[in-house]
């Protein structure tokens, strides 16, 4: 079964092992992985899943919404790879997934 | 061993488990619920969940391992009918008698109820549960006619949610415009154009002072006198915050349960969090009881981080958003007492912000499809910022560089 390494910015690594119809967001919030809130539960409203999603692995999920962008835009610590994590759905064809969080969600 | 009892399994009681937990306490951990099942996400049920985008185990705010997994013990479909604060201890409504070395009490805000003659019929609901959606849901289709009482966000989150599933839809309000507590004249008056151009017949200075039934159907008879027929109806008139037993086990109550800015009550060990808490506002400076999921969830991480020693104060900005039809809504800050308005961007595009101040200082924002505002807002307003009006307006550059 492939896994999601949720790296923090110590380089920490917390390992989840993949669930399908879950998303890189809501497989955090069910294996308590620090640094991934979720406040509006996946709605696009708040920005406090935002992850990093090296280019190489984007092609695994879809592309950003018009929505996805703007609130991205504007998120603390904001990168070229920058996703938010509730929009990367997880299915049983991925390989192993790594995404980097940002210090802080707020 | 310790054990700390939550009174109330929805977004804070959920999260105050997990999060005392993960912050590192070793003892029993007890969440109590009066509904049948797990917590689950309130937001969608007027909107995602109402027109079916989103499932019911979709809903579910943690799976049902994770409870297990941080040894978190789940009583469900239990009602507490009393706190004993002097032995510290809890009553059921079963008669088991449950004690506790910590308490966080999480039992939200019911629906206020309407009272006039028909209002018990069995076509009349109110939103709060899942229970509550489901049954509206089975009463809503592209043949029924649902009336909506009450033109607040769940009263038109819900008309928006039953038009896209084809319903013929009626509001009926009171005010002589929607939203008439949380926002100016231009941003009712923009809602009001929405849901007429989708179908959705908003009545004003209106309302409904009797219900009967009328064969298969039902009849609302509004204050002039006009009759309308209908299927189903939803009442939306705000909430009452679920204040009972902490009124009975002494506690400081008004408009909600009184706490601190570490979410304790008057009683040292019991804690209040969520839509019942009335807490204070650095930024506003006053109590305020807020209705919001982000405020429930980070006030449970205060509770358990302040049971588990850790130094941690409830500071949070209040935001809320809304989804009805094509428009998105994020509004940041209380908006209460502002004495002039400014507009950026272009209302008939569907896409602006409203920034409401006060003496000059910007004190909240309702950002319509406009999503860099709305966090830009989120992030700056509580450092206290005065920015000319022209600049707010002006969208040829940023207004927060």
């Amino acid at each position: 079964m492939a896994v999601v390494k949720y790296i923090d910015t110590d380089g920490n690594v917390t390992e989840v092992e993949m669930e399908a119809g879950e998303t890189v967001m809501s497989l955090a919030v069910n294996n308590m992985v620090d640094g991934i809130v979720g406040e509006c539960g996946g709605a696009q409203a708040c920005a406090t899943c935002h992850c990093y999603l090296d280019e190489s692995l984007s092609k695994y999920f879809s592309p950003r919404s018009e929505m996805e962008e703007a609130m991205l835009e504007a998120a603390p610590e904001r990168k070229e790879s920058s996703r938010l994590s509730c929009q990367l759905e997880l299915n049983d064809d991925l390989p192993d997934i790594e995404v980097r969080l940002p210090a802080s969600q707020y | 061993m310790q054990q700390v009892v939550i009174i109330g399994a929805s977004h804070g009681g959920a999260e105050a488990a997990i999060a005392l937990r993960t912050q590192g306490w070793e003892g029993k951990i007890l969440l109590v619920g009066d509904e049948p099942t797990l917590p689950y996400q309130r937001p969608p049920l007027s909107k995602g969940y109402f027109h079916q985008a989103v499932t019911d185990q979709q809903l579910l705010i943690k799976k049902p391992s994770l409870y297990e997994k941080a040894k978190v013990e789940v009583m469900l479909g239990e009602s507490v009918t009393a706190i004993d604060k002097v032995n510290k201890s809890i009553s059921l409504a079963s008669g088991l008698s449950i004690s506790f070395d910590y308490l966080i009490i999480a039992t939200g805000a019911r629906a206020r109820k309407l009272s006039i003659p028909g209002s018990d019929l069995s076509c009349i609901n109110y939103l709060r549960t899942l229970a509550d959606a489901d049954k509206i849901i089975s009463q809503v289709n592209a043949k029924s006619h649902l009336l909506v009482v009450g033109a607040g966000y769940i009263g038109l989150e819900i008309a928006a949610s039953a038009s896209k599933l084809g319903a013929k839809v009626t509001v009926l309000e009171s005010f002589p415009r929607v939203l008439s507590r949380v926002t100016n004249e231009q941003m009712s008056e923009f809602y009001q154009n929405l849901h007429a151009q989708h179908g959705v017949d908003i009545k004003l200075n209106s309302g409904v002072t009797e219900f009967r039934r009328s064969g298969e159907r039902y009849v609302a008879v509004l204050p002039d006198g006009e009759e309308l027929t209908f299927d189903s109806a939803v009442i939306g008139i705000g909430v009452i915050p679920n204040i009972e037993l902490a009124e009975l086990a002494g506690l400081e109550c008004e408009n909600g349960i009184v706490v601190d800015n570490k979410t304790m009550t008057s009683e040292p060990g019991i804690f209040a969090i969520g839509d019942v808490s009335n807490h204070p506002n650095p930024f506003y400076q006053r109590q305020i009881r807020l209705e919001s999921v982000p405020n429930a969830m980070e006030q449970a991480k205060v509770a358990a981080a302040t049971i588990c020693g850790k130094e941690k104060t409830h500071d949070a900005f209040p935001w809320f958003w809304s989804d009805q039809f094509d428009v998105k809504l994020q509004t940041a800050g209380l908006s209460q007492g502002y004495d002039s308005t400014v507009i950026r961007g272009d209302i008939a595009a569907k896409k602006f912000a409203l920034f409401y101040l006060k003496e000059g200082k910007v004190i909240a924002v309702d950002a319509i499809n406009s999503p860099k505002d709305f966090m830009k807002a989120k992030m700056l307003i509580p450092t206290g910022i005065s920015i000319p009006e022209s600049k707010l307006a002006d969208t040829s550059s940023d207004w927060f560089e």
